[in-house]
């Protein structure tokens, strides 16, 4: 489990180069355009909401990986930098009309000193591991327990005020999608910047084995609580968006398990060591779950959420995204594919098409690998 | 509420708290396996009580004879799983939430997401009290108290007096060695997985008995027992008792004298500031706790 990146053959490389940047931007200006084209596509007003869902949780599990996917420390109470964001647009919207922008800036600044005060007292006492995952895990239900005693941090039920978005954005669910978009891509990069700078290099020699790492001079602490507090910004800013969304702001389901869970399952569905995995695994999560609770059966999804738990552990364990890099001219041609047939022709609707494109190519990725041409890099 | 009163009332929760920590610390502890699924498992044996006897009209208390079995049985299914497929303790802390967010949906499922209670009429044991002068002691809190005493006792005499024990502690503290010496320890496992079975059969049993049930009520319990285990020391049967009565004590004496709502938070305050001025718990584990 050393290597990080194993190369592709040469030839693939020179292209891989620049064709994925390209498409990311595409699809990443596309996507900037798309509530403009709302008319001439005739989609459905929920698909932005869709849309908006699908970047929230794409942020919260890249910026969960930025820390914890990278040094292996594995934070199992992620909800509370989150949490303190959406606090934060819900406390200052409490008297008077705010601009957006304002507490997520506040929101992610906070979340950070949070992240940073409590790093170093975990990382002081050198707590790791699953003692690491236990200990974030009691601190959140901690601070949702004094969220909801304490009437000045919110009480048990507060409702988020008037929050003004910038004009040109145009409506309420346009502004949101748009922000948590433009949010979205800024976290993808900073975690495909963290991970190619000494900063990600000096994270996985963390979690590969820390003494060693802090013997070869990584700076160890330092590294740690930088990453802590990037993430912890990112996922904070994203919080403050996120509460004019549920605009009616509870401590537990606020700290609640179900996001800090989620957020777990998803980067490692995904795959923690690279920065796109998360990316993937959020995107089928997030899709699985609205479908199924779109269609009533919301039990269903809590029980596959938990089938695909074990079955990451079982057979999973370096990720999707592992899988899709090795299968990437097989994988991305047939999802796209199906997408598109199931979409354009009308069969089903978009979120559907899109579900079922997922699925099918995770039928491929699940195939044994004898079925591919170029010999695969047994891994994890 | 006398003083007395309030004594009682902490011993007897804490009693509770030991019955539900002493299952998850040995599993942890001895096992290596970080069992979230152990909330699950409680929340089976639980219902199992309610549908015994709300829907078949059994008394509660013979439910006991079915959960302490099933307890065994899905903690042995599990500890042959983890087994066989050699998981360490990360993947087991990962691998156990997915089992217990699936044995939740399993029981909404089954029983719907409405909160439920075993009938008052079907139960006679939870308006029975035994009173000595003006403080009052339920019968069914007692009984939990006792058999939390019993099997944590138990586990103790077990593991410090006997050469099974002697086996079980040998393999913790190293197992290849434990192995070349004829120590057979997937065997000595199951032995641990009965005893944490068991914990969890009657836990669930009592839970059943005293508590209105819903399928999200597993969770409800995961706090205060990772605080006892913590402080209490992985698998450290005695350690796992007395942090159970501190902790169970501190949130009676804050139910009492300040808020309701802040007894839980001072568990988790007690365990915090523990965990920060000496990470290794209040009580000495069975073994270090590593990678």
């Amino acid at each position: 489990m050393t290597a990080i990146d194993v190369k592709a053959p040469a030839k693939n490389k020179t292209a891989s180069h620049w064709i994925w940047p390209v498409v990311a931007l595409a699809l990443f200006g596309f996507l900037l355009f798309l509530p403009g084209l709302q008319g001439a596509l005739g989609y459905s007003p929920y698909l932005l909401i869709f849309s908006y869902t699908v970047f929230y949780w794409i942020t919260q599990a890249s910026s969960w990986n930025i820390f914890s996917g990278f040094s292996g420390y594995l934070n199992f109470g992620f909800a509370a930098f989150s949490a303190v964001g959406v606090y934060t647009t819900a406390l200052m919207s409490q008297n008077g009309s705010v601009p957006i922008l304002v507490p997520m800036v506040v929101g992610g600044i906070l979340a950070a000193a949070l992240a940073v005060v409590l790093g170093l007292i975990l990382f002081l006492r050198g707590l790791a591991h699953e003692i690491f995952a236990l200990v974030t895990f009691a601190i959140t239900i901690g601070l949702a327990l004094l969220v909801h005693n304490v009437k000045a941090l919110g009480g048990p039920l507060l409702m988020v005020g008037a929050v003004e978005f910038p004009e040109w954005m145009g409506g309420l669910n346009q502004s949101l999608y748009l922000l948590a978009l433009i949010l979205c891509a800024l976290t993808l990069l900073i975690a495909a910047l963290v991970q190619r700078s000494s900063l990600g290099t000096g994270l996985a020699a963390i979690r590969d084995d820390e003494p060693v790492a802090e013997t070869m001079g990584v700076p160890t602490l330092k590294y740690k609580l930088i990453a802590l507090a990037i993430s912890a910004a990112l996922a904070g800013a994203s919080g403050a968006l996120n509460a004019v969304m549920v605009s009616f702001i509870e401590p537990e389901p606020t700290f609640g398990m179900e996001l800090s869970v989620f957020v777990v399952l998803m980067a490692l569905l995904g795959g923690t060591r690279h920065w796109a995995g998360p990316l993937f695994g959020a995107l089928l999560i997030a899709t699985l779950s609205d479908r199924l609770t779109g269609w009533g059966m919301s039990d269903l999804a809590q029980l596959i959420t938990g089938a695909i738990l074990v079955l990451i552990v079982l057979r999973l364990r370096a990720g999707l995204f592992d899988r899709i890099r090795h299968r990437r001219w097989v994988v991305v041609p047939v999802a796209v594919i199906v997408l598109l047939v199931l979409w354009l022709a009308r069969i089903v609707d978009f979120i559907d098409a899109l579900l079922y494109a997922q699925i099918t190519a995770l039928i491929v990725l699940l195939l044994p690998s004898s079925l591919f041409r170029r010999k695969e890099v047994q891994r994890g | 509420m006398t003083l007395v009163q309030t004594l009682v009332t902490a011993l007897l929760l804490g009693g509770i708290y030991a019955l539900v920590a002493l299952g998850f610390s040995l599993t942890w502890g001895l096992l290596r396996t970080l069992n979230f699924a152990h909330f699950g498992f409680a929340l089976v044996c639980a219902y199992v009580t309610y549908t015994l006897s709300a829907t078949l009209g059994w008394d509660p208390m013979l439910a006991l004879l079915v959960t302490i079995p099933l307890g065994i049985l899905l903690m042995m299914g599990l500890q042959w799983f983890v087994q066989k497929t050699k998981l360490d303790t990360f993947a087991t802390l990962i691998a156990t939430f997915g089992l217990l967010l699936m044995i939740e949906a399993a029981i909404a499922i089954t029983y719907s997401h409405d909160l439920v209670r075993i009938p008052t009429t079907e139960n006679p044991w939870s308006t029975m009290v035994l009173s000595f002068g003006r403080v009052t002691v339920p019968i069914v809190q007692l009984i939990a108290l006792f058999a939390a005493l019993v099997l944590c006792l138990g586990t103790w005499y077990l593991l410090h007096r006997t050469g099974t024990g002697l086996s079980i502690r040998a393999a913790i503290a190293d197992r290849p060695i434990a192995t070349a010496y004829g120590i057979d320890t997937q065997r000595l496992a199951y032995v641990v997985a009965i005893l944490g079975g068991a914990s969890v059969g009657v836990f669930g049993a009592v839970v059943g008995m005293t508590y209105t049930l819903s399928p999200t009520a597993g969770l409800a319990w995961v706090p205060i027992t990772l605080a006892v285990v913590l402080l209490g020391g992985l698998g450290n049967p005695l350690g796992t008792a007395i942090a159970a009565f501190v902790l169970a004590l501190a949130e009676t004496l804050t139910r009492q004298y300040a808020s309701p709502g802040l007894a839980q938070l001072v568990s988790l305050t007690i365990l915090v500031i523990v965990l920060v001025l000496r990470p290794q718990g209040l009580f000495k584990s069975i073994s270090e706790v590593k990678p």
